[in-house]
């Protein structure tokens, strides 16, 4: 008898799968990318100081890296098998609970370990320009691991308890920040009690108090080395305890449940608070339906304008709290961070919606029929921008009228009206917008290009919201080269201006160009792509999975 | 003297090829529906029912030839097409979230149907398919059957010409299939055209007045239901049962050129004749004239799944 045979089988399909090689590539391209960023600006300062700067930096990257690797990778696998029925042929078997866990745990996580561990010799640059002590390394690396498997183990846990995926990376989402960031909510708990302490309680079972733990400055000497051993400890355990139960869960939530009377009438009122009683739904299918078809049948859920004001709401309300308890300071140092927060949440959510609709409607088959109609790919892509529009746009006013009263009260706090800024400001709340309009073109190219609504939306805030920051820091990485190596002075190089100018380009230049390049696929190929039916090795990422089975091939 | 055009053929496809990379999903099809006609379309698992169907609800383009519904190419004219088909895929999504009647309504408007009438289209049709009961339920809720009616209503919606619909019945109960049948055959007598692909050829070989065998991508055959089985009558079969000496009314047909073979099977004698255009008479007449005493003369009638698994070598792509 073989013990984990699942585990087995799957580690050895996971390891000859192309996206195994294409994510370990990406990762280690990643981390060389971001340590060679470094190196370049920090060349006047000493390669002690530039060691010490290059492992604080990946060390934080690999981490988010490692906390966000659940959502990713195991938040929607078992929620997955049970929404298309299959979880149920598994039991059918011999096959337990754990066997279960463990060998989709195996399939869904390798890829993320492997970017991990390809993270590591580029950390390792840093021993050699000094600065960090071996013991300091491998305290990171091993929080770093446990931090993956925690992550993973959470998604796992989320995923045995839900059936959407929504739900499911929500849960997971939430778990993971809720107890990265204990540490934070702690010193304002601390904060509002007027303590000068922070409880243990809300450092251990942090993943993030952790890795503060894990750096020489805070370990050596202090109260934090047992702090440290103590909450590895403890994330550790609560990553098996996930297991253990996704793993009794299992076994018994794969099977249809009969509804119970009280429940089946708790779900009616559900629907009905979600989507109106019959004469409203009545009115806003007349409404909408003469507008345009794709905007009714996208509008029809009345929470989801609403999510977005709560999550909005629960921003402010904790940049209310931070600002009455940390006071006015708050006002000139937190409205920024305040800001891109609001935005991030925007824009997310903007990518998340933009991409659903075509991915799963392509997915079910509902696509399919609607292109048997005479509606036109311009009406279909029309409907489904004024349907994001209708959910956003309010929420978006509320967010720029929120970004005008920040810039007025925190330019009154500094008694000055700085034009750079302002600048700053400006072009926060332009790109905002401009971006949220380019998500509504890319976003549906990819969700209709892929199986995974969340992995198109990963693809599209990547082309939109990353690729600009990224083109940003590699300009600044070229400045700093020429400013140091090749000695060339650029004329007003270092002003204020000059940067947010670069950026607001930046933004710019990959917003016109991917609006362009998706508006083009959309009206040429939409009818093509939509009712093509997925089958293995098409859809999601193509070039992805190209590059991953070239790279396989080359080496072997 | 004036000559009238001969009517449109709902259905007409000349040279129709349609390749995926290096494979030939449809090789030449040369395919002519009538209108009014309840066509079945019959082929193994790969053999090019669905993309011809595909084809022809102008979801896929053809790589070569051309593809007519009712005089409009398919490619070039996929807009008004659509305004006269209806098609049902083999496997088709529904929002499990909404009611009967929202789905309908939304399709309506899909097809640009005024809105002051699309409450009595939408009533009309879920009439036609015995849905009129289920108008407020959700459609996670129906079952199999009903959610394939659905799918059945959805594509009357517009009041289309030619419907197309690919395995309507599959994975129905019998009560469900006889109802679905009994569906379609009330379409074609308002007049509708219907293709229907399917593997109950049973069901097809009552409900059709001609079908088509695709295999490979290729017609085999196309006509009437009677057509295929006169070409496939070589060697078709009758059962004679005698009440004198079975041994001397073998030995009477064995001596016929006519008959290529005579045998005794559980009490009966299996004849099988030379050769399709041969009279079965001739079988009843010698025996009668060689003095056995008939009592049952039956002809084999062979089965639309007999004659497909005859003309198809069960070759897919």
């Amino acid at each position: 008898m073989t013990f984990l045979p699942i585990v087995e089988r799957e580690l050895r399909v996971a390891a000859r799968h192309g996206s195994a090689y294409w994510t370990r590539w990406a990762a280690a391209l990643a981390a060389m990318a971001a340590g060679g960023w470094i190196y370049l600006v920090t060349l006047r300062d000493a390669p002690k100081e530039t060691g010490i700067i290059l492992f604080v930096t990946l060390t934080i990257l690999a981490n988010l890296y490692a906390l966000l690797a659940g959502l990713r990778a195991t938040a929607d696998s078992l929620s997955e098998e049970k929404r298309e029925g299959t979880l149920g042929l598994l039991f059918l078997t011999d096959l337990k609970g754990y066997d279960i866990v463990l060998g989709k745990l195996a399939a869904t996580s390798l890829g993320a370990f492997y970017g991990m561990l390809a993270m590591f010799p580029v950390m390792g640059m840093s021993l050699l320009l000094g600065g960090v002590s071996p013991g300091e390394f491998g305290r990171v690396i091993l929080v770093s691991i446990n931090n993956l498997l925690f992550s993973l183990a959470a998604g796992m846990f989320c995923s045995s308890i839900s059936r959407e995926d929504r739900k499911a990376m929500g849960a997971t989402f939430l778990i993971v920040v809720l107890l990265a960031a204990l540490p934070l909510l702690g010193m304002l708990a601390s904060l509002s009690l007027n303590s000068r302490t922070l409880s243990p309680l809300f450092q251990i079972p942090s993943p993030g108090f952790t890795v503060f733990a894990a750096f020489d400055v805070n370990y050596r000497g202090t109260r934090y080395q047992d702090a440290y051993w103590l909450s590895l400890a403890l994330v550790h355990g609560l990553a098996w305890l996930f297991l253990i139960a996704a793993s009794l869960i299992v076994p018994r939530c794969w099977q249809d449940q009969a509804s119970r009377a009280g429940l089946a009438g708790l779900g009616e009122r559900l629907r009905q608070r979600r989507y109106g009683l019959a004469s409203v739904r009545l009115d806003l299918r007349r409404r909408l339906l003469g507008v345009n078809p794709m905007l009714w049948l996208a509008s029809r859920d009345r929470y989801k304008p609403a999510a977005v004001f709560v999550a909005l709401a629960a921003l402010g309300c904790g940049w209310l709290w931070i600002y009455l308890e940390a006071g006015r300071y708050f006002l000139v140092g937190g409205a920024i961070p305040t800001a891109m927060a609001a935005h991030s949440i925007l824009k997310v959510w903007f990518a998340n919606e933009s991409c659903r609709r075509f991915s799963e409607d392509r997915r079910s088959g509902a696509l399919e029929l609607l292109l048997a109609t005479p509606l036109s790919v311009r009406e279909i892509l029309r409907g489904q921008r004024l349907a994001l529009w209708r959910q956003f746009a309010w929420p978006t006013v509320a967010v720029l009228a929120a970004d005008a009263l920040l810039l007025t009260a925190s330019a009154a706090r500094m008694n000055r009206l700085d034009s750079s800024f302002v600048q700053v400001w400006l072009a926060g709340m332009t790109v905002l917008v401009w971006d949220l309009h380019a998500l509504s073109w890319v976003g549906p190219w990819m969700g209709l290009n892929s199986r995974s609504p969340n992995r198109a939306a990963t693809a599209a805030l990547a082309r939109i919201c990353l690729l600009p920051w990224m083109l940003f820091a590699g300009w600044i990485a070229a400045l700093a080269v020429c400013e140091t190596v090749l000695r060339i002075h650029l004329p007003g190089r270092f002003q204020e201006g000059v940067f947010i100018g670069v950026w607001f380009a930046l933004c710019a230049l990959t917003n016109i160009g991917f609006t362009a390049w998706a508006g083009s696929r959309l009206r040429t190929r939409f009818r093509e792509t939509a009712t093509q039916r997925f089958d293995a090795g098409r859809g999601a990422g193509g070039w992805g999975r190209t590059l991953g089975l070239w790279v396989g091939r080359k080496t072997g | 003297m004036s000559t009238e055009a001969p009517p449109l053929p709902a259905v007409q496809t000349a040279g129709l090829t349609r390749a995926f990379g290096a494979l030939k999903a449809l090789d030449a099809l040369e395919l002519t529906v009538q209108k009014g006609d309840l066509f079945g379309f019959i082929g193994s698992n790969g053999a090019g029912k669905t993309t011809t169907l595909r084809i022809l609800a102008t979801f896929l383009a053809p790589t070569a030839g051309m593809a007519r519904v009712f005089g409009r190419d398919v490619a070039r004219e996929a807009d008004a097409v659509r305004h006269v088909i209806g098609y049902m895929p083999d496997f088709f999504g529904v929002y499990k979230d909404m009611e009967v009647t929202e789905y309908l309504d939304f399709f309506g408007a899909c097809y640009k149907i005024p809105a002051a009438q699309r409450e009595k289209t939408v009533g009309d049709v879920l009439e036609l398919v015995g849905l009129s009961e289920k108008k407020g339920a959700l459609i996670g809720a129906l079952s199999r059957g009903m959610q394939q009616r659905l799918g059945l209503a959805r594509v009357l919606i517009h009041d289309p010409e030619l419907l197309l619909l690919d395995e309507p019945a599959s994975g129905l109960d019998p009560r469900a299939r006889i109802e679905m049948m009994a569906i379609l055959q009330e379409l074609q007598r308002m007049g509708k055209t219907i293709i229907i692909s399917s593997h109950i050829l049973r069901e097809l070989e009552t409900l059709c007045n001609r079908v088509a065998i695709i295999e490979k991508g290729r017609l085999i055959y196309s006509g009437p239901v009677q057509g295929v089985r006169d070409q496939m009558a070589a060697g078709r079969v009758l059962w004679v049962t005698v009440s004198s000496d079975p041994v001397q009314a073998l030995e009477l047909l064995k001596s016929r050129p006519e008959v290529a073979s005579a045998e005794p099977v559980d009490g009966r004698i299996k004849v099988t004749l030379a050769g399709a255009e041969i009279d079965h008479s001739v079988v009843a007449h010698t025996l009668v004239t060689g003095g056995a005493r008939l009592t049952g003369l039956q002809e084999d009638e062979l089965g639309l799944e007999e004659v497909f698994l005859r003309v198809t070598r069960g070759e897919t792509q």
